[in-house]
C-alpha cells in the first residue's frame, strides 16, 4: 500500500519529490517542487478516495527556506496521513496554486489565509474579497498571523483605521427578498449572520457570514502560550467540544515530542471523549425535539443531558470536562468512581432510547424531519463534509475512529462496536437501538437517528473502557511529564494531532519554535467544512440533474436544519 | 368531557375569583433577559441554556430569556468582546429600554485567557458603564448563575 503511494507520487512528480522522515510510521511527508506536481498528486488522491484534512499556512520567511509555506494534510484509505509541503516559489512570493477545483473544502481555509496572511491563489479568484474573518473594524492589509507582525503594532494599526463602509447590496431577481438574521440571534445562541434569499416562504439561497467571534486564537498560541501550556487555550476554542479540542492539541504535542501517553491515559481519554459525545448528542436530540414543538420529550431529554453533565462534574470537577488533558496523559483531580459512571449511564440511556424510539415513530416528527434539509451523498463527498453530517448523508465510513484509530480505539472490540453503528439493520441484536440505515440519506431525520445510534455506540465503548480500567492496575500512572522530550525535539519540527469529536474530526497542527514556544498552531474544527454543507442542505435545489423535482425548505425549517447540524461558530471563527 | 368543557370550567372558576389574594410580602418581580454573545467559546451559552431545563427551570423564578432587547430588563453578556461584534453589541444595547448589563464568565470580566490579542478590544464606555453585575466562573454553573440572577432580581 505504502509503496503504491510512493510509486504514484514519484511517477507524478517531474523530479522525484523529497520525502522527509517522520516519527510516526503512519505519516508521510513530501516536499512539492512545483504547482503542476501538487495538482497532479491531488487529482490522483481525489480519485483514490483520500480526504482533505487541513491546510496550514506557515510564515517561514525568517527561517532557512525564506518563504511562506503551505502544509496540506490528507487522509488515505490505508490509515496513513499524507503531508504535502508546498513552499511558495520566488516568482510568486505571495500567491500559491489553489486545489479548490479538486478539494472544494479548502475554500474556507483559503479565505482565512487571505485575511490572516494576505496570501491568495493565482489560479482561482477568492469568493469574497475580504471580510471573511476580519470584518469592518480591521484595516485591509493587517495580516495578523504573519510572524513579522508584533502584537503592539497590530493594535496601533487597528486604532488608526477608519471603519470601511459596508458593501453595497447586490441586485436581486424579481420577487426575491433578502431576510437578514443576526449576528445577534433571538435566543441563547452564538453570533453569526445569515442572509436568506427568499421567494415567498421558500429559501432559494443562503449566505452565511461568520467571523464575528474571531478572537485571534492562533496568534495567541504563538504569543502567550508554550507547548506545555497550550492545552489551556485549546480547551476554550469550542466549549461543547472542550475535551476533544484539548485532546487533539495534546496528541499534536506528543507527536511532536515522539512520545505516547501511558495506556491507562488512553483508556481515560477514550472514556471521557465518549462521555462528551453522549451528553452533546443527547442535548442535540432534545433541541431538535424542541424545534419541532415536542417540548414534553425535549424537557425530559434536557434532564437526561443535565444528569450526564453532572456525571462529568463528579468525575472531573468540571461540567464540560476541562482541565484534564495534558501533553503526556491525563490528570484526574481524584480517584474516579467507576461504578458511578456505569450506574449513571444505566440510568440515562434506557430512558433516552425509550423516548427516541417513540419519537422516531411519531407521525408529526417524521413529517417535519424526513426530506427536510437534505444533504445528498454526492454533495457531501463533493464539498468534503465531515463527521456526523457526512455519515448521516450515507458516507458511513467517514469516521476517524475507524480510519485512523488511535490509543484505545485500536482495540478490535471497539472497532466492531463502531462498525455496528453503520452496519445495516440486524448488525447486532444486543444493541439497544438499531439504526434505520436504509434511511441514512442526509435529511434531518437521518441526523436525528444517527445521533441516537451513536449514543448507543458510545455507551458500549464506555463500558468496554470501564472493563479495561477495572482489569488494569489502578496505581498505573495516567500521566508522565514530557518536558524533556519536548525540549529535545528539534526546533521547527511539527506534530499532527487529531481526534473524532462528536461533530467530526478535529485537527491540530503544531510547530515548535525556539525555547519550547509554539511557532504556529493551526486549529481545524469540523465546523469549518460543515458550514458550506449546511448551506447546501438549506437552499432550493434539484433532486437530481434529470428530475424536475426540487428539494425545498421553508424559512421555518431553518432552525431545525441548523440544529440538526449544530455547528460551532467559535470553532470556525477562532 | 371534551376540551371545550374543561376550558369552560376553568373559565367559570376564573370568573368566580373576585380579587387576587392579598399578601404582605414584596410584590413578585420578574427579570427578562436578552443574551448577547460577544465572542464566547459557547461554554456560557450551554450553561445558560441549561437554566431552562426542568431541573433549574428559571422561569419559575420569573427569570426568562427574551427574543428582543426591547423586551428585556437586562442584557446577559458573555465573551471577551471581539472587535467584529463591537457594532452589533452597541446597537443591541441601544435598543434596550434601560441600559443594564450582567456579564457572565471570566472572559467577560477582563478577557481572561483571551487577553492581549489584536481581535479583542476594550469595551466602549457606554457598555462598560452599563455593567451592573458580574457572575464569575469558566463557565459558571447553572446553579451559580441562577443564584446570582435571583439576587440581582431582588436588589
Amino acid at each position: 500500500m505504502m509503496t503504491d503511494l510512493h510509486a504514484q507520487i514519484r511517477r507524478i512528480g517531474a523530479q522525484a519529490p523529497i520525502e522527509l522522515p517522520r516519527h510516526n510510521p503512519a505519516e508521510s511527508h513530501f516536499i512539492i517542487a512545483n504547482d503542476d506536481e501538487l495538482l497532479a498528486i491531488c487529482q490522483w488522491m481525489r480519485e483514490q478516495a483520500y480526504y482533505f484534512c487541513t491546510m496550514v499556512v506557515s510564515d517561514e520567511r525568517l527561517l532557512e527556506d525564506d518563504s511562506f509555506k503551505i502544509y496540506y494534510t490528507f487522509s488515505s484509505p490505508q490509515s496513513r496521513l499524507i503531508i504535502l509541503e508546498y513552499p511558495f516559489n520566488q516568482q510568486h512570493p505571495r500567491s500559491y496554486v489553489s486545489i479548490r477545483e479538486i478539494f472544494p473544502a479548502v475554500e474556507s481555509l483559503e479565505q482565512e489565509a487571505w485575511d490572516l496572511f494576505g496570501l491568495q491563489p493565482h489560479n482561482q479568484p477568492l469568493i469574497a474579497e475580504n471580510g471573511f474573518i476580519l470584518h469592518k473594524p480591521f484595516p485591509h492589509n493587517l495580516y495578523p498571523l504573519r510572524r513579522t507582525r508584533r502584537q503592539s503594532r497590530l493594535e496601533d494599526r487597528i486604532a488608526k483605521t477608519a471603519v470601511n463602509p459596508a458593501p453595497a447590496p447586490g441586485t436581486l431577481p424579481e420577487g426575491m427578498m433578502i431576510l437578514p438574521v443576526g449576528p445577534i440571534h433571538a435566543g441563547v445562541i452564538e453570533a453569526g449572520h445569515f442572509s436568506f434569499h427568499v421567494a415567498g416562504e421558500i429559501i432559494e439561497d443562503l449566505s452565511i457570514q461568520l467571523g464575528y467571534k474571531h478572537k485571534g486564537i492562533e496568534k495567541l498560541f504563538e504569543t502567550k502560550f508554550t507547548l506545555a501550556t497550550g492545552w489551556e487555550l485549546a480547551e476554550k476554542v469550542s466549549g461543547d467540544a472542550s475535551f476533544a479540542h484539548s485532546l487533539a492539541y495534546c496528541r499534536a504535542v506528543e507527536a511532536l515530542a515522539g512520545v505516547n501517553a501511558p495506556p491507562s491515559a488512553e483508556i481515560w481519554r477514550t472514556l471521557l471523549l465518549e462521555l462528551e459525545r453522549v451528553y452533546n448528542h443527547i442535548a442535540d436530540v432534545g433541541a431538535m425535539l424542541h424545534d419541532i414543538s415536542f417540548d414534553v420529550a425535549a424537557s425530559e431529554i434536557a434532564v437526561l443531558r443535565e444528569t450526564a453533565v453532572r456525571l462529568n462534574q463528579r468525575l472531573t470537577q468540571h461540567r464540560l470536562l476541562r482541565g484534564i488533558n495534558r501533553p503526556g496523559g491525563v490528570i484526574l483531580p481524584h480517584r474516579p468512581n467507576l461504578a458511578d459512571i456505569r450506574q449513571t449511564l444505566d440510568q440515562i440511556t434506557p430512558r433516552f432510547f425509550e423516548l427516541s424510539r417513540f419519537v422516531m415513530e411519531l407521525s408529526y416528527c417524521r413529517e417535519r424531519t424526513i426530506a427536510t434539509g437534505v444533504l445528498t451523498l454526492d454533495e457531501a463527498r463533493a464539498i468534503g463534509a465531515t463527521g456526523l453530517a457526512a455519515r448521516a448523508s450515507g458516507w458511513r465510513t467517514h469516521d476517524f475512529r475507524l480510519r485512523h484509530p488511535h490509543g484505545f480505539y485500536v482495540s478490535p472490540s471497539i472497532q466492531t462496536i463502531i462498525q455496528e453503528t453503520i452496519t445495516p439493520d440486524g448488525g447486532n441484536p444486543q444493541r439497544n437501538i438499531p439504526l434505520y440505515t436504509s434511511s441514512l440519506n442526509g435529511d434531518v431525520f437521518s441526523r436525528l437517528i444517527l445521533r441516537v445510534a451513536e449514543v448507543e455506540t458510545s455507551r458500549q465503548i464506555i463500558f468496554e473502557a470501564l472493563d479495561a480500567l477495572a482489569d488494569s492496575d489502578a496505581a498505573a500512572p495516567t500521566w508522565q511529564p514530557i518536558q524533556q522530550e519536548i525540549q529535545n525535539a528539534p526546533n521547527h519540527e511539527f506534530g499532527l494531532g487529531f481526534t473524532e469529536s462528536w461533530r467530526g474530526e478535529i485537527f491540530y497542527w503544531v510547530m515548535k519554535g525556539p525555547n519550547n514556544t509554539i511557532f504556529r498552531c493551526k486549529v481545524r474544527d469540523p465546523s469549518v467544512f460543515n458550514w458550506p454543507a449546511l448551506r447546501l442542505a438549506v437552499i432550493r435545489k434539484k433532486v437530481d440533474s434529470r428530475s424536475n423535482h426540487h428539494w425545498e425548505n421553508i424559512l421555518a425549517d431553518f432552525p431545525l436544519i441548523n440544529k440538526s447540524f449544530n455547528l460551532s461558530y467559535a470553532g470556525h471563527d477562532l | 368531557m371534551n376540551v371545550f368543557s374543561i376550558v369552560w370550567k376553568n373559565f367559570k372558576q376564573w370568573l368566580s375569583v373576585d380579587k387576587p389574594p392579598q399578601s404582605n410580602a414584596a410584590p413578585p418581580r420578574s427579570l427578562y433577559l436578552r443574551h448577547l454573545d460577544c465572542g464566547s467559546c459557547n461554554g456560557c451559552e450551554l450553561e445558560l441554556n441549561a437554566l431552562s431545563n426542568p431541573l433549574y427551570d428559571s422561569v419559575q423564578y420569573g427569570i426568562q430569556f427574551e427574543s428582543s432587547p426591547r423586551h428585556a430588563d437586562a442584557l446577559v453578556m458573555t465573551g471577551p468582546y471581539t472587535r467584529n461584534l463591537d457594532e452589533a453589541a452597541r446597537l443591541t444595547l441601544a435598543a434596550m429600554p434601560a441600559p443594564i448589563i450582567i456579564t457572565i464568565g471570566d472572559c467577560a470580566r477582563d478577557g481572561h485567557i483571551f487577553q492581549d490579542t489584536y481581535a479583542i478590544m476594550e469595551r466602549p464606555s457606554e457598555i462598560q458603564s452599563a455593567i451592573q453585575q458580574h457572575i464569575p466562573g469558566c463557565p459558571p454553573t447553572p446553579g451559580q448563575i441562577l443564584a446570582a440572577l435571583q439576587k440581582f432580581k431582588t436588589e
